[in-house]
């Protein structure tokens, strides 16, 4: 009867078993408010990136396909209420 | 989940049987499997030590141990492993499971 060989992982669960699948995740998109309330922006600058219509376009406003606000003249950015439970994002002229 | 079994005949321990795995921590890095590893080794080696033909064993991750002379210092040394297995046990409930037979 020999001695028994010394091995510290005799009961862990072995190599390669089962490795996860998980561990991949995206880059960022930086989305949110690219000009504040009261921020002065030129006409064609981005205002707010979104996935949806987390906010809508008001005055002076236009929005893109993947629903980027931004200013249709110079002016500044207001962020106002819109209805009961919206938000809309509107461009005012200063003169 | 590590689980030992323990049978005892007139409060002496004539059979152990070790099985599972510990899943404390990753391959390398499972301290509870290393623990429960380092205390059966040193207690298998330590009775060969006195007695070649004291126990009869099988060294895999499916252990088992037969205490065959049922001596007094097999018996303290197989004691002692429960005993040592069952601390173990009250830190890591999740890793291992001692039941008695």
């Amino acid at each position: 009867m020999k001695y028994m060989s010394l091995d510290l992982q005799l009961f862990a669960s072995h190599k390669g078993v089962g490795s996860t699948k998980n561990g991949r995740d995206s880059a960022g998109r930086r989305l949110g408010a690219k000009a504040s309330d009261g921020e002065k922006v030129k006409a064609g600058s981005i205002i707010y990136r979104q996935r949806g219509t987390k906010i809508y376009p008001g005055v002076n406003c236009g929005m893109g396909k993947d629903h980027t606000l931004f200013a249709l003249i110079d002016g500044v950015v207001k962020y106002e209420r819109k209805g009961k439970d919206k938000k809309q994002a509107s461009v005012y002229s200063l003169n | 989940m590590i689980k030992v079994n323990i049978k005892k005949e007139e409060n002496i321990i004539t059979y152990i049987r070790i099985k599972g795995h510990a899943r404390y921590e990753e391959y390398g890095k499972d301290i509870v499997c290393a623990g429960v590893s380092s205390a059966l080794q040193t207690t298998v080696n330590a009775i060969l030590s006195f007695d070649k033909n004291a126990i009869e064993y099988v060294e895999s991750n499916n252990f088992y141990l037969k205490n065959i002379k049922k001596d007094n210092i097999t018996n303290k040394l197989l004691d002692n492993l429960v005993n040592t297995l069952t601390e173990i046990e009250s830190n890591y409930k999740k890793n291992i499971q001692i039941k008695e037979e």
